[in-house]
């Protein structure tokens, strides 16, 4: 029977849910440091995966090299943008700003099909393709991959914010900016930092996603938006939603598609989106909108 | 109708009104009332819960329990703009006027609930859309020369001074001709000379026969101003009465002094 | 008689329909009045968009569901029923306003972030309905056989009998646009966009006009899109994806918030980029986002009111 197949479609949720949860934590980053949503997000995905595959298959640098280099030339165009138009904007205004990550989400995806062209890539597997039973569902050693991947990362992310004097300076600046800048925090420098590990989660979410689903020049687009999704589900801005609010996404996505329909499985989920936001405006951990009267 | 003991007019009767944040109490069973015409006053030291009551009176927020009646009806609960529409109006601590608007303008959005016309009125302007802006615009101008405002009626307010911003948000919470004006420290940022200007145009006021709740810090326009105060401490009310007889009174100095 | 329009207005409107008259005498192809037909369609969305945006402060990412459903249900009525169209473009017109006021209600008392959310995921809902129902849409490959637009017994088949079409329609929402701003309702949304709360505090029901003003420019948009589906005859769910959001608010943005003048010139620039870009070939979506980006960081304050500046500033400096 279907229902049988709980475990499997639960597998494969909490699979997409979890990159969907790295893209949300670089919306959330970015959001906490500038108050803009970043609409490029998608595009560090992109150019995660397409350089990967590139670095892999047409040069054959192995993928433990590899990696490293396309986090870091990933970063390196989060760094760009920010330094560049974000910066140089003349004005501060969050709409212009959010406008103008659109216009470089246009630029980016105007920009990869000269190097990559137009066809989806793929890159195979990190280790093999034999599946692993585990209940009722099988389970690919990328999947493994994935999660592990991902939750290394989150591990990272916690001793960073927790640990280091740069990621709680980051939390500073998103507590209060410019309390922040009064105690000597260069906010300028976060804001940049800001934009790089947006860029490094985009890209570690589009390498470890490329073995599955193929990437393309436009393929960030939809993965930009599901991350944005789940940093709204879970409360816009906050860590611990955006995580929750990706996985969540995932899995309703999945159960959708698995027991309902997978044409409208897109829309199922963000018809729960939609329904979770009219019964909480701000996310399931959002705080309630506090207004200054 | 009720009255109070010199036989005025009771125009807004608060009963025992709570209000919590999280486990402090902002309001603690505030019951008090105003007297049409007059001026009250609201003080208390800082944190005492004056602007949540008065957030409370104009629908901002909900208390928790009690009953606030305006003339003989229940207004408890009531949203923000149909408290206005009622005749509540206020202002802000801080000053909001709309700064992308003229000064006539301001004045005009303030007169909201003395209009009619809607959407398709105007969209389509029609005739009696018109001769109802000019109406408006006629009645605003002549708000506007009360408060000496009319040489700047075309201004953007960006354009004008802190104290004539602070008169035109008077002036346009006059618009919806409210019959309960509250007011939220309206001299906070004002200098000496200002204070005393924006204090002249508050007692004058009193010819519309417009009631007035005043939320202020400085004591010396307070007590020039109001004909009765009412004072607040961790959210009780301690005293209220005359002028003189509170500012004799030993449990308020001594809420002052063991505040300072 | 009613007077439309106040006198200060006259010069502009005057200016703009004596061009709007002469430009078919000058133009050499037919191909521009195609151009010129999509910037009035795009200019009429982007009209009732600036009106919520610019006025009212509220954000939508999803309009492109408004102009889809317009089309739609306008394409559908007609194709598939048989109904005449001045039946059925009313009938779609209403009914999508009668969405936008459904979806208006629970979404507008959202703000920032999980406005521009949920007005996004409402277009996408939109889009994959558009694709998945094909047995009413067609599906992606789209639904064809729209009559044209038919007026006592003038079909208007050509891109030049549309254009008169089009643009006369722009300018009667554009004056009627004009008139609003300048209204008690036109006050209650500057007020509303600038600060809600002293909005409120002055008896104006803010959620109420958020949703009036929603429901208004979905239905610009509905407008715009059934006369959309009635001039190109086939429609595809790809016209009406929520990129096309995204280009009407970057033309809203682009053009100069809060005037509707310069909405009108952004949604005439950025119809007409892709055109002119045409030249780079396939460079066209890089510089495309290029030039975008050059005017949001240089001219954020839109691009018409930007030029004019730029200017004044150079006519003092001749004077000096």
């Amino acid at each position: 029977m279907i229902w049988q197949q709980l475990p499997q479609f639960i597998v494969s949720g909490v699979t997409s849910g979890s990159i969907y949860a790295l893209i949300a934590l670089g919306f959330c980053i970015i959001h906490n440091a500038t108050g803009i949503v970043n609409f490029a997000q998608g595009e560090f995905v992109m150019l995660g995966g397409l350089t990967i595959i590139s670095l892999n298959q047409s040069f054959h640098v192995p993928l433990i090299i590899a990696f490293p280099l396309t986090i870091f030339f990933v970063m390196g165009v989060g760094a760009l943008l920010e330094y560049g138009p974000i910066r140089h904007s003349k004005s501060k205004d969050i709409l212009i700003l959010v406008m103008i990550t659109i216009g470089a989400s246009i630029f980016i995806r105007g920009f990869s099909p000269m190097i990559w062209g137009k066809m989806a890539r793929t890159l195979p597997p990190f280790s093999g393709e034999s599946p692993i039973l585990i209940l009722n569902a099988a389970i690919m050693p990328q999947t493994l991959w994935i999660l592990g991947i991902s939750f290394l990362v989150l591990a990272c992310l916690h001793i960073f914010f927790l640990k280091t004097d740069t990621g709680k300076a980051m939390r500073a600046v998103a507590d209060n900016r410019l309390g922040a800048a009064l105690t000597g925090i260069n906010v300028d420098r976060i804001v940049l930092l800001s934009f790089v590990l947006a860029a490094a989660l985009g890209a570690t979410a589009g390498i470890i996603i490329t073995p599955i689903t193929a990437t393309s020049y436009d393929s960030g687009v939809m993965l930009g938006l599901k991350g944005f999704s789940g940093a709204v589900l879970g409360g816009y801005g906050n860590f611990i939603g955006a995580i929750l609010g990706g996985i969540l996404l995932g899995i309703l996505e999945s159960l959708g598609a698995g027991f309902i329909s997978s044409e409208y499985k897109d829309a199922i989920a963000f018809l729960v989106l939609l329904l979770v936001l009219f019964w909480k405006p701000s996310g399931l951990l959002g705080k309630g909108e506090i207004r200054k009267v | 109708m009720n009255k109070d003991t010199n036989n005025s007019r009771i125009i807004l009767q608060a009963m025992e009104l709570d209000k919590s944040f999280g486990g402090l109490k902002a309001l603690d069973c505030i019951t008090f009332s105003l007297s049409e015409g007059r001026i009250s006053a609201l003080i208390g030291p800082n944190g005492a819960g004056k602007t949540t009551l008065l957030n409370v009176i104009s629908g901002m927020e909900a208390p928790d329990s009690g009953r606030i009646f305006l003339e003989d009806s229940d207004i408890t609960g009531l949203k923000t703009w149909e408290i206005t529409k009622r005749g509540i109006c206020r202002t802000f601590q801080s000053g909001r006027v709309f700064q992308n608007m003229t000064v006539l303008e301001n004045v005009l959005t303030g007169m909201h609930t003395s209009a009619n016309s809607g959407w398709l009125a105007g969209m389509f302007h029609w005739p009696w859309e018109r001769k109802e802006e000019k109406e408006l615009k006629t009645k605003a101008l002549g708000l506007l020369e009360l408060f000496s405002l009319a040489d700047v009626a075309y201004e953007p307010v960006s354009n004008i001074p802190l104290i004539l911003q602070r008169k035109l948000e008077i002036a346009r919470a006059l618009g919806s001709s409210p019959k309960l004006l509250l007011l939220d420290e309206p001299v906070a940022g004002l200098n000496m000379k200002e204070t005393e200007e924006l204090g002249e145009t508050i007692r004058n006021l009193s010819r519309f026969r417009i009631t007035i709740l005043l939320v202020e810090h400085d004591m010396n326009l307070v007590m020039s101003l109001a004909d009765w105060i009412i004072v607040l401490q961790h959210g009780q009310k301690i005293a209220e009465g005359k002028p003189l007889e509170i500012r004799n009174n030993p449990e308020v100095i001594s809420a002052y002094l063991g505040n300072q | 008689m009613i007077k439309l329009l106040s006198s200060s207005k006259w010069k502009q409107l005057i200016l703009f329909t004596v061009a709007v008259l002469l430009i078919p005498q000058i133009l050499p192809s037919d191909y521009y009045f195609l151009i010129l037909n999509i910037i009035a369609l795009n200019a009429i969305v982007v009209l009732g968009l600036n009106l919520l945006i610019g006025f009212a402060g509220q954000i939508s990412l999803g309009h492109a569901a408004f102009y889809g459903l317009g089309a739609y249900i306008s394409g559908i009525l007609t194709a598939s029923y048989g109904w005449p169209i001045f039946l059925s473009i009313p009938v779609a017109v209403l009914t999508t306003a009668i969405v936008g006021l459904l979806v208006g209600i629970p979404t507008l008392k959202l703000e920032g972030h999980y406005l521009v959310m949920a007005t996004l995921g409402f277009n996408i809902i939109v889009s994959i309905i558009l694709v998945q129902w094909d047995a009413m849409t067609g599906g992606p490959s789209g639904l064809a056989g729209i009559p044209y637009l038919k007026a006592f017994s003038i079909s208007i088949d050509s891109d030049r009998k549309f254009y008169y079409l089009v643009w006369a329609v722009l300018g009667v929402l554009f004056c009627l646009s004009l008139n609003l701003i300048d209204s008690r309702v036109g006050r209650a949304l500057r007020a509303i966009g600038e600060d809600p709360i002293s909005a409120s505090a002055l008896g104006i029901p803010v959620e109420r006009y958020k949703v009036g003003i929603f429901v208004v420019s979905a239905l610009y948009a509905a407008v715009a899109g059934s006369l959309y589906a009635h001039y190109v005859t086939f429609i595809s769910p790809k016209t009406f994806d929520f990129f096309y959001s995204i280009e009407v608010v970057t033309m809203v943005v682009v053009g100069g918030i809060g005037s509707l003048w310069s909405g009108l010139a952004g949604a005439a620039i950025l119809t007409m980029l892709p055109e002119i870009l045409e030249i780079v070939k396939e460079y066209n979506v890089l510089v495309y986002g290029a030039v975008l980006m050059a005017v949001l960081v240089f001219f954020p304050e839109g691009l018409l009111p930007g030029i004019k500046k730029l200017w004044q500033k150079r006519q003092g400096q001749v004077h000096e």
